[in-house]
């Protein structure tokens, strides 16, 4: 009689995981470059009788958070240190604990010149750091940065087999696990880049608000399940009781 | 329970920013020289402190359930700074002046140390020198004649002053101009002037027209770079955002409830 009670409690706790989610979504929805977070179900596409024997082994309990890495809309910003992927791929960054990858190309130069993040993090090209003599150099779509006519240098861009696994470490970086497959340069033909514009976020706000929605109604449904429960061993500790 | 409300508010308080940053470019829309600003978005994650005491994390076998890092909303990096032209406006006035292009002109502050100024409209103080409207000295410090009936300075910097007696204006002087490998990184100190930061770089001088700099428009003022339609169409968005986020509350705030409501 108990399971249900863990039922409806195990029920609540995934729909409270999935508010974080939703809210996280919601927060981001004007962030550059930001991957929506997807809930995954353990056992999403997997037979039903592998559905009831993890219900019993109580395997499926966790909600695994996966990124959806479709690239989200342009957005031109007319500064000329802001780039974007218009397809795959990612930027490559040094930072003091070693290469993070970002798809967010907010750029800018450091007091000695260099092509810096926002953070102060150099950005990686193919031939190592890129020092800028002038702000306004012109990147064509290859990742080739040119000034007053010269190539001077060409942004690294990479791709990772299954980006879904990279490892997020907040404010649009993110970190190459093994799970994230083995990474490759992408080559000057498939590398799409716009200089001046920035990546919006891929978050869909009215799929969030559907969310948002039915994650409540679920809990609410949940609630009423625990509290029958609660009524009907009420009425038979009574009844059983008084006799 | 949840992170979801301090998710929500940090959320709420981004957009809040965004708006009085919005405020602050759309109320100077018209104020000569005024560079807006941006205000930049970035998400944050947390990292979670490991497993508490008294547990075995291998039996556990917590890395599958529990991420290394969770979701804790959207934080702001920056402001930037956005130093693009603003549009030109002829005025006439011989005291007005605009910088076309790149570069800032030095000036003296009271305490001897230098600024950069953006240009605007200057005048000639008692002593004869070019100054700001606020008094600060131009760097050099020209001297100008006090029988002079006319100052004029020329798209390279070179400042002439016609004297009576003379049919020719004869020439007092040479404005330098300076600039910076990461303009976006100065700091404004209001009135069109801004000093140099670590950030910004050293001021490399040199002469207007040469070297990437601008050229001095005399007769001229620089208008605000604010696009007010730009400027709406954020203000719509962070509206907009802010209201998703606010509902994000009124959703937790219900489950709040509900979760209260188990027990009658």
């Amino acid at each position: 009689m108990q399971e249900v009670l863990e039922i409806a409690l195990g029920g609540m706790q995934k729909d409270v995981a999935r508010l974080d989610r939703v809210a996280m979504n919601i927060a981001n929805v004007m962030t550059p470059a930001y991957k929506r977070a997807m809930v995954a179900p353990a056992l999403a596409g997997r037979p039903f009788s592998e559905h009831l024997s993890a219900f019993e082994s109580r395997a499926a309990d966790t909600l695994q958070t996966v990124f959806d890495t479709r690239p989200g809309t342009l957005k031109p910003t007319g500064r000329l240190l802001d780039f974007a992927l218009t397809g795959g791929g990612y930027f490559e960054i040094a930072t003091d604990t070693g290469f993070a990858y970002t798809r967010l190309g907010s750029f800018r130069r450091d007091a000695e010149g260099r092509l810096v993040t926002a953070e102060g993090q150099t950005v990686m090209g193919k031939g190592g750091v890129i020092t800028l003599a002038g702000a306004s150099p012109k990147v064509d779509a290859a990742g080739k940065i040119f000034e007053k006519g010269q190539e001077i240098g060409q942004i690294k861009i990479v791709h990772f087999e299954r980006p879904g696994a990279l490892l997020a470490l907040g404010k649009g970086m993110w970190s190459a696990g093994p799970a994230a497959g083995v990474m490759t340069p992408v080559a000057d033909a498939d590398v799409q880049l716009r200089q001046a514009f920035l990546e919006n976020s891929n978050v869909n706000s009215m799929h969030e608000m559907v969310e948002l929605s039915r994650t409540v109604r679920h809990f609410e449904a949940l609630q009423k399940i625990a509290q029958g429960y609660d009524e009907m061993i009420g009425l038979a500790i009574q009844k059983l009781g008084d006799s | 329970m949840s992170n979801a409300l301090q998710i929500a508010a940090t959320g709420m308080q981004a957009q809040q920013a965004n708006l009085e940053n919005i405020a602050n470019n759309l109320s100077n829309v018209n104020t000569p020289g005024f560079k807006r600003s941006s205000v930049g978005f970035v998400d944050l994650m947390m990292r979670i402190a490991g497993v508490p005491a008294g547990f075995d994390a291998d039996a556990l076998d917590l890395s599958a359930s529990m991420p290394s890092r969770i979701g804790a909303g959207v934080g702001i990096t920056s402001m930037l700074r956005h130093f693009e032209s603003g549009e030109l406006r002829k005025t006439d006035s011989p005291f007005d002046l605009a910088i076309r292009g790149d570069g800032f002109l030095e000036v003296s502050r009271a305490d001897g140390s230098s600024a950069f100024w953006r240009a605007g409209t200057f005048k000639v103080n008692s002593e004869g020198q070019l100054t700001t409207q606020s008094g600060l000295v131009i760097k050099p410090g020209i001297a100008i004649p006090d029988n002079a009936q006319a100052v004029n300075i020329g798209a390279d910097g070179r400042v002439r002053v016609t004297v009576p007696g003379q049919s020719a204006p004869i020439e007092v002087g040479q404005l330098q101009m300076a600039r910076f490998a990461s303009a976006a990184e100065l700091e404004a100190v209001g009135d069109n002037i801004y000093l140099p930061t670590s950030g910004s770089g050293e001021a490399v001088p040199g002469r207007p027209g040469e070297d990437g700099l601008g050229t001095l428009a005399q007769g001229h003022i620089e208008a605000s770079n604010v696009k007010i339609v730009d400027e709406m169409v954020n203000l719509m968005q962070a509206q907009r955002a802010y209201q998703a986020s606010l509902k994000v509350v009124q959703a937790f705030d219900e489950m709040s409830a509900l979760t209260n409501n188990l027990r009658k």
